[in-house]
């Protein structure tokens, strides 16, 4: 069996050698995605079909069933580097640039040839996060930015109960929580351990205080250096007015022990009235920066201008989903949430990577791009009347298929049976979303496309160093002067060198 | 006895390849049934082990993929072995690997000694069975679960906190999962829950071995079931209890992840982060191969030695010179 | 077993009274959280958002839309569980083999060898070198992406052959001895004589084996790439994970229409437990049988 399969690959290496004729060629390439990514495989579904008649292009799936990377290691460890692989770490993504794992792409993808890619790829706001030291390593997922917003989500039913209007600022937002918890619901506010404390801080930054943690690096414009907000009195502050909703009850007590999973079924049963986590819905129609950009530029890519995202005025979304009103939006995320690389030995063979190079610039025009756009409101699916989702007629009518396909692109999509509206809950609840803006300069934060070797290299300690008694300290079993001790902890772990690091760095990229 | 000719014949000339090849020989059979095994632990467990090598170098996929990736990487001796002293609270992360490994083989061993123990001298035959088919139950399902469900428990609105919230109205509820305190006392129940009921398997089989005479012909000189018990029952396990005790002391300074990281959240990690889940997230953010294999290198060695030890120390103390090997 | 009469003593019964307690206190201990699980593949979404406390299924209101969903995938349920079964049946039976084949004769003391050989048996085992080696080992022996490379790597392992030892070091040897005297060969002695009294340690291996074979999912995920060869393990750990993406908890909790993820993952762990279970309690009255018959005749 074996020696067979080594003929058919020989045969399949021939005929790519041949020049690729108007019949559909065959050729393989593997492909690996964690399966985070939710991906159902299939052996062939219809939108592969419709790539291999179109292209030539047999798509072999090689799924890696885990959510970790732990498989993909081992196979480049030990010499299977797949020809396609999705990596979300930018830091993972450099380091295989470094060990020569991956190819650079820079002299394969050229203004004539591929000129939508190009634009792409050349765009400066997207360039720190596909290249490193001079060279292009990465082609960028087409679909970021169709990433889940983190806002703060209460229930219209239970605010209207106590008939208080929604907050405006951190004063009322605090009686807020408290005539909610007077109202008989167990945690007004409830959290989850996905995203630890910094979960919360949304919370706060809805009502207009900015407090950035979660390990995030900025740029202090005034006085010119790079910094950590979790070393800010302002963290001091958060995590004082934190630790005392936790004293009076405010916040779910299990808010640093539970997933995701738990802390929906209080939201969804009435037992918290206020959480923080994604808004899909909004996010399909409005936070789509791509169709954004599509939107003010027309087909020219090279005028896509992510800062437009940030001026825009805030629209009102009452037409879009009934159910959503007001909505506001976090919007801290990095350009390029996953990106493609290419191993070597792909990179070197100039016939297969023409192939998929032509794959991704066509994924770029109007026609791909609603192929790739499987899973996008407008494109195979609208809300009705009633402010449910229903399918359009779409590339294909296979469900999983469209998951499939679109998972080759990008992370997340909707489920399949999203088509009866909801029968099963006591009484259908109204999902308010409350949208707050980032007071912050930068857009992104600094360390998902900037690099500092101390930083890369000692980040986990300092996370673990910070939640502990972070925790410890919104939790009451520390008390709030324990935060000097973690200013101390990070200076001992080397703070002083990252900002050093990272100045210098952000100095070098901003220079022109 | 048959008379094997040529040189290698006569045992008693001196020289290793001589004993040796009588040896095999003379035991052909036996050796031979041993050999598959043999084989096999060769090839997919020591030929594994020869990739601690790169806890002395430096190794990186930029040398090389494959087994040239190992050939080709940098010596550079015990550089990995003294970072793992550099590791943040270190003392307290190892104390805590020990504590932890301590007492869950502790609470397995007693455990399970115990529930053979009572079900032997159980009577009822149904409420034996059922004990004993249900104790296996949790050995079947994986932590990932496991965890789940007790966490689930142990929740401020969970099942002991209700409990608690019975028994003694007004008090708060109790944060089991938050507070450090009972971390070490939940890995170790829970550690028990799971495999108490197999560690009582394996001695039960042991007691179903002993011969039933022996309790017939000691209650006709009068002894009494106590008696019975500590001279009959106890004895008759006695290996299979160094032998188990021995197997499982490696668990000791070999804790595993899995379950720790089941339960570890930033709040409890002075007394719950131990060497492998640190070590865990470490390699998963970074990579660094050669560093956890040396701290995992060093993990066995230090269980090599206290394993050996241990064995000697039961050879020479009981009478049947019990060991594992 | 009873060992002899009736209770005679009031101690005795006193005894018999507290140990009963204390194994139904064990016993409950032990299935409660199963009955658990049980309980919340089974209920009702509703009830289950409102709270995740219960401990029984509810005879009334028994929801099997979970199961359902699961097993409507159909085209992908059947094969992996085939592939789980011929794993767990082959890997247990050639396990088991093996172990006994190899810790007879070690357990010989006048093997001069035998010492040695079970400490490089057993040595392995304290050492774990990762997964990056195990794979490559995998991968040049050619077991890559089959169900063997499932079975073959766990093969003999030292835990089993150290019991069985063990075990047959506790069996008195004059019975063997008395049979070589007469004339039999150790293939003789060993199936007519050892095996039958082995019932006991070939019960115990046999339920540690299956159990290890039937929950493989991390060599699953390393070795394991088409679909056709997918375990139930593996399969069913994909569908948790995919229904656990931020999409899909939303979608199950705001429609309401998909099970919520942590229904489908207690169904899972009930479709994936409960075969071994059954077969668990299945094969009891054989071995106890065995056993009790081994024990009386020796």
């Amino acid at each position: 069996m074996k020696f067979a399969r080594i003929i058919l690959l020989v045969a399949a290496l021939v005929i790519c050698l041949v020049p690729i004729s108007q019949a559909a060629k065959s050729i393989e390439f593997s492909r690996v995605f964690p399966v985070s990514s939710g991906y159902f495989p299939q052996e062939v579904t219809p939108v592969d079909q419709m790539v291999e008649n179109k292209f030539g292009l047999t798509l072999k799936k090689l799924t890696v069933p885990a959510t970790d990377t732990t498989k993909l290691q081992a196979m480049i460890a030990s010499g299977d580097v797949p020809d396609i692989m999705l990596i979300g770490e930018l830091n993972q993504a450099i380091k295989l640039l470094s060990d020569k794992v991956i190819g650079d792409l820079t002299p394969l993808i050229t203004k004539d040839k591929y000129p939508l890619l190009y634009a792409r790829v050349t765009n400066k706001d997207y360039r720190p996060f596909i290249a490193y030291g001079g060279k292009l390593f990465s082609i960028p997922n087409p679909n970021f930015y169709t990433q889940f917003p983190h806002v703060p989500i209460y229930r219209k039913d239970i605010a209207d109960d106590i008939a208080l209007k929604l907050p405006t600022n951190l004063a009322e937002f605090s009686s807020w929580l408290a005539a909610i918890k007077k109202s008989g619901v167990k945690y007004p506010l409830t959290c989850c351990n996905g995203f630890n404390y910094g979960n919360l801080r949304m919370v706060f930054n809805a009502f207009g205080v900015a407090i950035d943690t979660n390990g995030l690096w900025h740029w202090n414009d005034a006085k010119k250096t790079a910094y950590c907000d979790d070393m800010t009195e302002n963290m001091r502050k958060a995590l004082a007015y934190l630790r005392q909703l936790k004293a009076d009850g405010l916040l779910d007590a299990d808010w640093s022990t539970q997933n995701e999973e738990v802390m929906f079924n209080k939201f969804v049963s009435g037992q918290a009235a206020f959480m923080q986590s994604w808004s899909v819905a909004w996010w399909r129609k409005e936070g789509n920066i791509e169709q954004y950009q599509r939107e003010q530029a027309g087909e020219d890519v090279s005028k896509f201008d992510p800062d437009a995202w940030n001026r825009r005025p805030v629209p009102s979304h009452v037409d879009i989903f009934p159910r959503l009103k007001e909505i506001k939006a976090y919007q801290g995320w990095a350009p390029v949430w996953d990106r493609f690389v290419f191993s070597t030995k792909c990179v070197a063979d100039k016939a297969k990577m023409a192939k998929i190079l032509e794959l991704a610039e066509w994924s770029l025009t109007k026609e791909g791009y609603i192929a790739v756009g499987i899973g996008q409101e407008g494109v195979d699916f609208k809300f009705n009347e009633k402010g449910y989702l229903t399918w359009l007629p779409g590339v294909t009518s296979d469900t999983r298929a469209r998951k499939g396909f679109a998972n080759l692109y990008y992370f997340g999509s909707p489920g399949d049976d999203q088509l009866e509206p909801p029968g099963d809950l006591d009484k259908p609840f109204d999902m308010k979303i409350r949208r707050y803006s980032h007071e912050q300069p930068l857009f992104f934060d600094i360390n998902s496309y900037l690099v500092s070797k101390t930083w890369a290299e000692k980040a986990a300690q300092f996370a673990e160093k910070r939640d502990g008694i972070f925790y410890g300290i919104i939790n009451g079993m520390r008390p709030v002067s324990d935060f000097d001790a973690w200013l101390k902890d990070a200076k001992a772990l080397g703070y002083d060198a990252c900002v050093k690091e990272f100045t210098a760095a952000y100095k070098a990229a901003n220079k022109k | 006895m048959k008379k094997l000719p040529g040189l290698w014949y006569d045992p008693k000339h001196k020289g290793f390849w001589r004993g040796l090849s009588f040896e095999l020989s003379h035991n052909r059979v036996l050796y031979l049934m041993v050999l598959p095994a043999v084989l096999l632990t060769l090839v997919y467990r020591y030929l594994p082990m020869l990739f601690v090598v790169i806890s002395f170098q430096d190794y990186s996929f930029a040398h090389g993929l494959g087994i040239m990736g190992i050939i080709n990487s940098p010596f550079v001796g015990f550089k990995h072995f003294a970072e793992l002293f550099t590791i943040p609270d270190f003392g307290l992360k190892f104390t805590n690997t020990l504590v932890i490994g301590l007492g869950k083989q502790i609470i397995n061993f007693s455990g399970g000694l115990m529930l053979a123990l009572l079900l032997y001298e159980m009577s009822n035959r149904f409420l034996r069975n059922a004990v004993r088919v249900v104790t296996l139950f949790p050995y079947m399902i994986s932590w990932a679960v496991a965890g789940a469900i007790f966490s689930g428990m142990m929740q401020s609105n969970g099942l002991f906190n209700a409990v608690i919230a019975r028994l003694a109205p007004g008090a708060s509820a109790v944060g089991f999962l938050i507070d450090p305190r009972y971390f070490k006392p939940i890995i170790i129940l829970t550690e028990g829950w799971k495999y108490m009921g197999l560690m009582g398997a394996l001695f039960y089989a042991s007691l179903l071995g002993i011969d039933i005479t022996l309790y017939e012909f000691s209650s006709v000189d009068g002894a009494s079931r106590w008696d019975q018990f500590l001279h009959i029952t106890l004895p008759s396990i006695r290996t299979t209890m160094i032998v188990v005790a021995l197997l499982n002391l490696q668990y000791i300074v070999n804790v595993g992840p899995d379950q720790v990281l089941m339960f570890l959240n930033p709040n409890v990690y002075s007394t719950g982060d131990i060497i492998p889940t640190y070590v865990y997230r470490q390699a998963i953010f970074f990579g660094n191969y050669s560093w956890a294999t040396a701290v995992g290198l060093s993990q066995s060695v230090l269980a090599f030695i206290m394993v050996i030890f241990a064995n000697s120390l039961a050879r020479k103390f009981d009478e049947n010179r019990t060991g594992l090997w | 077993m009873k060992l002899f009469g009736k209770r005679k003593t009031v101690g005795e019964f006193y005894f018999f009274i507290l140990n009963t307690v204390i194994l139904s206190i064990i016993g409950l201990a032990m299935i409660l959280p199963f009955t658990h699980v049980l309980a919340i593949s089974l209920a009702n979404q509703v009830q289950l958002a409102h709270s995740q406390l219960i401990l029984f299924p509810n005879p009334l209101h028994l929801n099997f839309k979970v199961y359902a969903f699961i097993f409507s995938r159909g085209e992908t349920f059947l094969r992996p569980f085939y592939n789980t079964v011929f794993v767990t049946v082959v890997g247990t039976f050639l396990d088991l083999v093996l172990v006994l084949i190899t810790a007879y004769p070690l357990s010989k003391s006048k093997l001069k060898y035998a010492r040695p050989l079970l400490l490089f048996m057993f040595l392995p085992m304290l050492f774990n070198p990762g997964i990056i080696p195990r794979y490559l080992v995998v991968r040049s022996t050619g077991l890559m992406d089959s169900l063997w490379a499932l079975i073959v790597p766990s093969l003999a392992g030292a835990y089993g052959i150290l019991l069985a030892v063990n075990f047959f070091r506790s069996l008195p040897p004059e019975i063997e001895e008395s049979a070589m005297m007469d004339g039999a060969g150790y293939l003789t002695v060993i199936t007519r004589i050892v095996l039958p009294l082995s019932k006991p340690i070939m019960a115990t291996l046999a339920i540690l084996m299956s159990v290890s074979y039937w929950n493989i999912l991390f060599d699953a995920v390393l070795f394991v790439s088409s679909q056709s060869r997918w375990t139930l393990q593996l399969m069913l750990y994909q569908l948790v994970a995919q229904f656990a993406t931020p999409a899909a908890i939303i979608n199950a909790n705001s429609i309401g229409s998909m099970p919520a993820p942590e229904q489908i993952r207690m169904t899972a762990v009930i479709v994936t437990t409960l075969p071994i279970l059954v077969l668990y309690a299945f094969c009891q009255k054989y071995l106890v049988r065995g056993i009790t018959v081994a024990a009386v005749k020796g």
